[in-house]
């Protein structure tokens, strides 16, 4: 024991420990990085082409992905040696490897093992070290990785439809929904999806939220397709039953809750005396949302009859998150691909993706100064609409898979570092891919040159 | 073959049949010897040690270098991966050999908070430069501020959460260390901690399923390992936790433990208490809720308490048929009592 005075430890930075109580749903809270040992979207396939290589970031865990001979791998993204990311300037000698450009530490695709070093073949280090690897699957167009701890064991790796909405019709009698036909699953045949993806500026959580928040329809009575096809939408809608959420928890299905919007358990609310402002002759789309573990939305019947809304809000660090839109329906002809691709260049992707959810990204940054620090969760004064996110809270603290700790290493931990200065001052956001290597002939930073001259 | 003899600083010693032309680091893990390492390539200095400049026990094999400056080697540092054995003598490495062996260091108090009746929940945090590693379920010995004494206790809290440490407490109705919580103790309080000691922790099974047994404060150890299976990746095995108190209001923590409860898909927490049970609550100690008749065989048996609850617990374990290597347990003594 040292015989100088003790001092305390500077305050931490980052969430401010509050001293008010644990909330029932603390793990939520800690959640701050995001769950890690779940399925995410990394990219949309044809993001990556055969040989291909590209970084990204998910819950502070950096992954490089690969396409060799057809098959989509994913590894650590952090050379174990001195940390470079791998897919920063890609360096592949064959199909069953990738190598760090700095030093040819090259790593086997399928099992992450150091398979050998450049130009140091003999080295002892070899077959003894590796890469931690993460399971890919691709569904309709879209690659999915599960984001672990390195410590996660492979047996326990769940299918991907453990982390993806229910399925109909399988689950129409326990979720009835006579107004529109059985919403299409990434996991049917015959299935296309056409989405889009893109960084926003708030913690993962404010973002699921507003997702299926009932209570912000508000915001959205200006938008283009609201008012292009003559909707009329309520005030708001409030929960009107007990029964208004349905909790699922099957122990080999997804863990998720079911909102019954347009049934009496959910009230329309038409009129506000006290502003003399009053709704008439209601003409809104009929959707349902349900939101299931990690943070997945599915919109039913939206935005259009056959069509269904899947958006994904997943945490990159713990104030960005890349959402992704993607939008679902059965094209079993070339003929009704042809219509659907269309209808998302012309309609679907101008309107629906970008003009409605576009105001959405708005209010999830506006939410985020609030929340940033962590005092937000414990003064938000809540309404009985918030129902929904409360109980949203509660089950992803019961069913989350692992939270991931503030990752050691990864980009964006520091706000303040002199790289991300610089890039902000080039004008680029920090954001989900990594920063690839053009030309390694040219470090051209005009800002440094200048500076130094 | 040359004998060689590996000093640590705690005084422990290691002999090791050492071969020529092998990596004495490689030999020497083989032998259990607990060497630092890292690179196994010459660099990273984690496997350095000294020996006899004039006789050295170690040479650096044929094609390979080391990391070594001039002056070093001229004291005899040497590192075990790059090197061979050539002839008999000692070694000596500047660290324990039980790197989890107890330390001293210092803490401040941040909280003292009342968590049932006769119960309370003390929350400290390590000094600037200062830390303790330690298992889920170890304990450290805390001196009472103003006395020479000290008392032992487990860890509420995981090793995540360092430098924040917990500490469920029982009060007493005169004894140093409950005085001295329940009169004076504030926050910014600096306290003395040696630790961690203990044998008692998770086995890290994730299939079997795991009954934990708490009488009173002896949930503080189960708390942290609970935590700690919570952290862990990967699936989980079933849980059952039985808390065991005099009555209602000597219940620790019970508003946290449902919210474990809920948090943890897999854990059951039976709250039982001896006297005025209420509804949730089963009558009788912390073993009333185990149907011993129908105990998985498999099922391993974390005991905390009294020494009564101990005795009693392992006695009707056994003879359910569990294996003795799969009980374990922690004797709380009331110390200081009057």
């Amino acid at each position: 024991m040292s015989d100088e005075q003790p001092v305390r430890r500077r305050a931490q930075s980052g969430t401010a420990n509050t001293d008010a109580v644990q909330k029932e749903y603390q793990p939520y809270v800690d959640a701050e990085w995001g769950f890690v040992n779940h399925w995410y979207p990394a990219l949309f396939s044809n993001e990556l082409g055969e040989g291909e290589v590209e970084g990204i970031q998910i819950a502070g865990i950096q992954i490089v992905l690969r396409r060799a001979n057809g098959k989509v791998f994913a590894l650590k993204d952090q050379c174990i040696h001195r940390g470079v990311r791998l897919s920063a300037k890609p360096m592949c000698f064959n199909k069953e490897t990738i190598s760090c450009w700095y030093h040819g530490f090259t790593f086997n695709l399928e099992s992450g093992n150091l398979d050998t070093i450049v130009g140091n073949p003999d080295d002892p280090l070899i077959g003894n070290a590796g890469l931690t690897t993460y399971p890919v699957e691709e569904a309709a167009g879209l690659i999915f990785v599960f984001v672990r701890a390195d410590d996660f064991p492979d047996e326990d790796v769940p299918p991907l439809s453990e982390d993806l909405p229910l399925r109909f019709p399988e689950n129409s009698e326990r979720f009835p929904h006579p107004l529109w036909p059985a919403s299409p699953s990434l996991l049917d045949e015959n299935v296309m999806a056409l989405g889009i993806h893109r960084t926003g500026e708030a913690n993962w959580r404010i973002a699921c939220e507003n997702g299926f928040d009932n209570a912000h329809i508000l915001v959205h009575k200006d938008n283009t397709i609201v008012q292009a096809n003559n909707w009329v939408l309520p005030l708001g809608i409030r929960p009107a039953s007990d029964d208004c959420i349905t909790v699922f928890d099957d122990e080999d299905g997804p863990k998720g809750m079911m909102q019954w919007l347009f049934t009496d358990r959910w009230e329309p609310i038409l009129e506000n005396k006290t502003l003399d402002v009053k709704v008439e002759g209601l003409n809104s789309r009929l959707y349902r949302t349900s939101v299931i573990l990690p943070g997945v939305l599915l919109v039913e019947n939206w935005p259009e009859e056959g069509v269904a809304q899947y958006e994904w809000y997943v945490p990159i660090t713990e104030d960005t998150y890349e959402y992704w839109e993607v939008l679902v329906k059965h094209c079993p002809t070339e003929e009704d691909r042809e219509q659907f691709s269309y209808r998302f260049d012309t309609v679907y992707q101008p309107l629906a993706l970008r003009g409605f959810n576009d105001c959405d990204l708005h209010a999830r940054e506006a939410m985020q100064d609030f929340y940033a620090d962590g005092t937000g969760w414990q003064k938000e004064q809540l309404v009985e609409t918030d129902i929904s996110a409360i109980m949203w809270r509660k089950l992803a603290s019961r069913h989350n898979r692992g939270i991931a700790p503030p990752p050691p290493g990864a980009q964006g931990r520091d706000k303040a570092s002199s790289i991300r200065l610089r890039n902000v001052s080039e004008g680029k956001s920090p954001g989900y891919f990594v920063e690839k290597i053009d030309d390694l002939n040219n470090f051209n930073r005009t800002s440094v040159r200048q500076r130094n001259k | 073959m040359p004998v060689i003899t590996c000093h640590f600083s705690d005084g422990a010693s290691f002999e090791v049949n050492a071969q020529t032309g092998r990596s004495f680091l490689e030999v020497a893990l083989e032998q259990g010897v607990p060497i630092r390492n890292q690179c196994r390539s010459g660099t990273c200095l984690s496997c350095s040690c000294l020996g006899a400049v004039d006789a050295p026990p170690l040479s650096v094999q044929a094609g390979r270098a080391t990391s070594l400056m001039p002056m070093e080697r001229d004291e005899g540092k040497m590192l075990c991966c790059v090197s061979e054995a050539i002839s008999d003598g000692a070694l000596h490495f500047d660290y324990s050999s039980d790197e989890a062996g107890p330390s001293e260091v210092q803490a401040f108090v941040d909280s003292v908070e009342w968590i049932a009746s006769d119960a309370i929940k003390l929350t400290v945090e390590l000094a600037e430069g200062q830390w303790l590693d330690f298992r889920a379920g170890q304990y450290v010995e805390i001196t009472v501020p103003g006395s020479n004494e000290f008392r032992s206790y487990s860890m509420c809290t995981a090793p995540t959460e360092l430098p924040k440490l917990a500490f469920m407490i029982r009060m007493l109705g005169a004894g140093l260390m409950s005085d001295y919580l329940r009169e004076s103790a504030k926050p910014d309080d600096v306290l003395n901690l040696r630790g961690p000691y203990g044998d008692f922790s998770w086995s890290g099974s994730r299939s079997r399923p795991q009954l934990f047994i708490a009488g009173g404060t002896g949930l503080s150890p189960i708390c942290s390992i609970l935590q700690e299976v919570r952290a862990a990746s990967g699936s989980k095995p079933p849980l059952t936790l039985n808390l065991g108190c005099a009555s209602p209001d000597a219940l620790l923590d019970p508003a946290f433990l449902r919210n474990l409860e809920s948090w943890m898909p897999t854990l059951t927490v039976n709250l039982c208490v001896e006297s005025d049970a209420e509804e949730d609550h089963c009558i009788g100690n912390a073993l009333e809720p185990i149907d011993f008749d129908s105990l998985a065989g498999d099922t391993e048996a974390y005991v905390c308490g009294p020494e009564g609850l101990i005795n009693a617990a392992i006695e009707r374990l056994l003879s359910a048929g569990l294996a003795s290597d799969n009980i374990y347990y922690e004797r709380f003594v009331a110390s200081g009592a009057v």
